[in-house]
C-alpha cells in the first residue's frame, strides 16, 4: 500500500529505464526500478520507504529472458521466482527458491527483486555463488557489463545507485556434480530461513557451500577438501574457515543457529556418504 | 516512454468486462476493485502481502491485488471471486464446508482454482505448497483441504 503521491514510468529500453532513474535522482526524487514490486509496496505501507517515482522494468523484453544457450543459462533479473522454478531444471535452483516465500508471493518476486532488496537472506543468490562461471550482466554507465558474480556480490550486490541488473547467467549442471540443499525455519514452511545451506561436491574430496541466514550478512561461499574419515574434522575445517558474527534475533540464537548449522553439515556429508 | 502523474483514464479488463476508470498511479488494485467497481468480494487482510485474503488471478495466475498498483495491470486479464460461477471447486467448498466465518473463502478459492485449471491431477504435496500462500484464522485447514483434494481426486479418476 503506496499512500503517497508518485510519478509512474513505463520505459520501452534499459536506456531510457536508466535515463530516467538518473534524471529523477539529479531531481532529488525517492526514485526506484518497480518489477515485482512486494517490498516497495510492504515498505511504504511501514512508511520506511517513500517512492517519488517507480519505474516499471518489467517489460524490458532483456530483463524477462530465461533461456538456454550453449550450457549457459541467461535468466532476466524480471523473471518471477515461479516462472524460474517452472523453466529453469537445475537442482540448486529448484532446491534455494522453492523455499521462498508462498506460492502466490512468488508470483510477485522476482530474481532481481529478491537479490538486490531490503533484506538479507536473498536465498536466490546460492545457485549462482556456487557455479564458478555465473556472471551478473549489469547495465552501469550507458554500457552492458558482464561481470563475474563473485566479483560483485560481496554480502550483497555491489551496485551503484542507478545500476540496473539485467540478469544473470549460470553454467547447466554436469552430471559429475552432486548437489544437496537443506533449509530450516523457526515455525512453519512459509518464513525467512534460520539456516539454509547449499552444498555441490565437485568431486569425491571438494565441496562448496553457500549460506543465508546463519550470519547478519546475506551469503557467503566457501571451498575445503572433505576429510573423508571424519565427519567432525571437516565441520570443525568449514567452521574454522566461517568468517562473520553467527547471526543472533529473535528467530534463533547464534547458538541454536549453530547447532543447527552443524546438523545441516552433518546431514549433508552423511547423504554423500563421504565419512568412513 | 509513458508518464503516468496525474489522475489518468485507465481500462482494466476483469471478469470478461471493460471498465474505463480515473485513478491514481499509486492507487493499489484491491482498492480500485473493490472501492470503485464494488467487486468487494475480494477481500481486504493485512494488505501486506501475507494473508491472501485478496487473491485475485492475473492471466490465470493468483496474485495478491495488495501487492499490485491498478495502473500496472492494464491489458491483463483480471479474475475476482465475482467472476466464478458454479465451478467445481465453489461446490466442493460448500460440501465439504471449507470455511467457517467465511472471511478468507474467496482468497482460497481463486487460489485454488488456479491450481485446478492449471494442474488438474495435482498432488498432496502441490496443493500443500499453494494453499499456504493463504491463512484462515478460524483454522478451518481441515475441511478447505478436503474441498480441493475432492476436485483432484475425480481429476484423477476420469
Amino acid at each position: 500500500m503506496i499512500t503517497q503521491h508518485l510519478e509512474y514510468l513505463i520505459p520501452e529500453t534499459i536506456e531510457e529505464a536508466f535515463l530516467a532513474y538518473h534524471t529523477n535522482l539529479s531531481n532529488n526524487k525517492n526514485v526506484f526500478y518497480y518489477a515485482g514490486g512486494s517490498e516497495i509496496q510492504t515498505f511504504s505501507r511501514k512508511h520506511k520507504l517513500k517512492p517519488d517515482v517507480l519505474i516499471d522494468i518489467k517489460h524490458l523484453p532483456e530483463l524477462c529472458k530465461c533461456s538456454l544457450e550453449n550450457k549457459v543459462w541467461t535468466i532476466g533479473s524480471c523473471v518471477n521466482l515461479n516462472t524460474l522454478l517452472k523453466k529453469v531444471p537445475h537442482p540448486c535452483i529448484q532446491s534455494s527458491i522453492s523455499g521462498i516465500a508462498d506460492h502466490t508471493t512468488r508470483n510477485h518476486i522476482t530474481l532481481g527483486g529478491n537479490l538486490c532488496g531490503r533484506l538479507p537472506y536473498r536465498e536466490a543468490i546460492l545457485p549462482f555463488l556456487l557455479d564458478d562461471h555465473a556472471k551478473a550482466i549489469i547495465y552501469r554507465n550507458s554500457n552492458l557489463e558482464k561481470t563475474p558474480l563473485r566479483t560483485l556480490f560481496k554480502n550483497r550486490l555491489l551496485l551503484n545507485p542507478g545500476d540496473l541488473l539485467v540478469g544473470l547467467e549460470l553454467q547447466e549442471t554436469s552430471s559429475t556434480l552432486k548437489w544437496y540443499g537443506i533449509r530450516k525455519t523457526r515455525a512453519g514452511k512459509v518464513d525467512y530461513p534460520l539456516v539454509h545451506v547449499e552444498a555441490k561436491l565437485k568431486n569425491e574430496t571438494s565441496l562448496s557451500l553457500a549460506t543465508s541466514g546463519y550470519f547478519s550478512f546475506p551469503t557467503m561461499h566457501l571451498e575445503l577438501e572433505v576429510k573423508k574419515d571424519s565427519i567432525d574434522v571437516t565441520i570443525q575445517e568449514i567452521e574454522k574457515q566461517l568468517q562473520g558474527k553467527v547471526k543472533d534475533d529473535f528467530m534463533g540464537s547464534a547458538l541454536y543457529r549453530q547447532h543447527i548449522f552443524e546438523a545441516i553439515i552433518r546431514e549433508i556429508l552423511t547423504h554423500w556418504e563421504v565419512s568412513a | 516512454m509513458k508518464r503516468y502523474s496525474e489522475p489518468t483514464t485507465i481500462t482494466l479488463h476483469v471478469n470478461n468486462q471493460n471498465f474505463s476508470l480515473i485513478i491514481e498511479p499509486q492507487e493499489s488494485l484491491l482498492h480500485v476493485l473493490r472501492d470503485r467497481l464494488g467487486l468487494t468480494g475480494t477481500r481486504i487482510g493485512c494488505e501486506n502481502g501475507d494473508c491472501g485474503a485478496c487473491t485475485i488471478l492475473l492471466n490465470g495466475e493468483p496474485y495478491k491485488a495488495c501487492m499490485l498498483l491498478a495502473i500496472e495491470t492494464q491489458d491483463q486479464a483480471i479474475t475476482t471471486i465475482e467472476g466464478l460461477h458454479n465451478t467445481r471447486i465453489q461446490e466442493a467448498f460448500t460440501k465439504y464446508h471449507g470455511y467457517q466465518c467465511g472471511f478468507c473463502t474467496s482468497g482460497f478459492i481463486m487460489n485454488a482454482y488456479s491450481l485446478m485449471t492449471q494442474n488438474p491431477n495435482a498432488t498432496d504435496d502441490e496443493i500443500e505448497d499453494w494453499l499456504q500462500s493463504n491463512l484462515c484464522r478460524c483454522t478451518g485447514y481441515d475441511g478447505i483441504t478436503k474441498a480441493v483434494k475432492s476436485v483432484t481426486d475425480i481429476s484423477k479418476e476420469s
